[in-house]
């Protein structure tokens, strides 16, 4: 429960005018402004305030209040310090649900696409014969590419 | 729903990871042959053998490459195919299947009928090797046999 204090000509008087505040506070604050003068005339002036910028702008009310909203909106969301922001952005939801999806698959395409690392030579010799003079077989040092030079007879 | 989504996509890729691996145990083998002219005279290497000839200087002494032909099969197991070389020569290989990552060939150089050379080889997967020795036009004859599957 409020002292009557802590409400009059507090941010509260704006917050109830604009339908911010939840029920309970909302009812304490009403009962309050039944009773102060001050606050009363607070509420006129937002009244008024209200009046003035919808006789500059020629948009229905319900056009209004979503404009309302909007700027609300991007106020609150201008406020936010950077690190709220930063935390918003890496929420677990919108990162690691995500980065944890594609870390499976890629660890799934890596186990049934991965072709052991090359070693040894490209070519295994299991057999060899035929006419020729001299076979040489000679191996490349950068690609380990298997090279068969013969001679031929005659 | 995403959480669903996402299960079914995953059972999805590990199925076609599956069939890929089994079917790849049953694919043909795509062998491509070029076949080079190697010689020692003053000359430059052919720019469509450009990486290929760096390894060959590592180990050769030829100072020139030309390409002379290239062809390409595609062999399935027990299946042969051949290619024409110069001064009557041919080329057949055979495909004797797949034994872990690599293509087993059994490669055969003739010339007027006669084998000069007679090879069973294990080629690995999208490598090469390369077989040749015949007298060409005061080079040698190289066959550069590149295999994947």
């Amino acid at each position: 429960m409020k002292k009557h204090d802590e409400i009059c000509g507090s941010e509260l008087i704006s917050r109830y005018y604009d339908r911010e505040l939840g029920p309970e506070e909302y009812a304490e604050v009403e009962s309050h402004v039944e009773s102060c003068l001050r606050c009363r005339e607070s509420l006129e002036k937002f009244s008024l305030i209200t009046k003035d910028i919808k006789s500059e702008i020629k948009i229905s009310e319900n056009q209004y209040l979503e404009l309302q909203d909007r700027v609300i909106e991007s106020i609150d969301h201008k406020k936010l310090p950077f690190w709220i922001k930063l935390k918003e952005m890496l929420s677990p939801k919108k990162i690691l649900i995500p980065a944890g999806a594609m870390v499976t698959l890629l660890a799934a395409l890596v186990i049934f696409f991965h072709t052991p690392a090359a070693n040894g030579p490209t070519a295994i010799i299991t057999s060899l014969s035929g006419n020729s003079s001299s076979v040489m077989i000679l191996e490349t040092p950068e690609t380990r590419q298997t090279i068969i030079l013969f001679s031929e007879k005659g | 729903m995403a959480k669903r989504n996402l299960r079914i996509l995953f059972i999805v890729l590990i199925l076609i990871a599956l069939m890929s691996s089994y079917s790849g145990a049953e694919s043909n083998v795509s062998i491509e042959v070029k076949i080079i002219l190697a010689t020692q005279k003053k000359g430059s290497v052919d720019p469509r053998l450009q990486g290929l000839t760096r390894d060959l200087q590592s180990v050769l002494k030829y100072s020139s490459y030309e390409l002379l032909g290239s062809k390409n099969i595609s062999l399935a197991r027990g299946g042969t195919g051949s290619v024409a070389l110069p001064d009557n020569g041919v080329l057949k290989i055979v495909s004797r299947g797949i034994e872990g990552n690599r293509v087993i060939l059994d490669i055969e150089i003739l010339k007027n009928n006669s084998s000069i050379i007679h090879s069973v080889i294990k080629l690995r997967n999208n490598d090469r090797t390369t077989i040749g020795g015949s007298e060409y036009r005061g080079g040698k004859l190289l066959l550069n046999i590149f295999a994947s599957f």
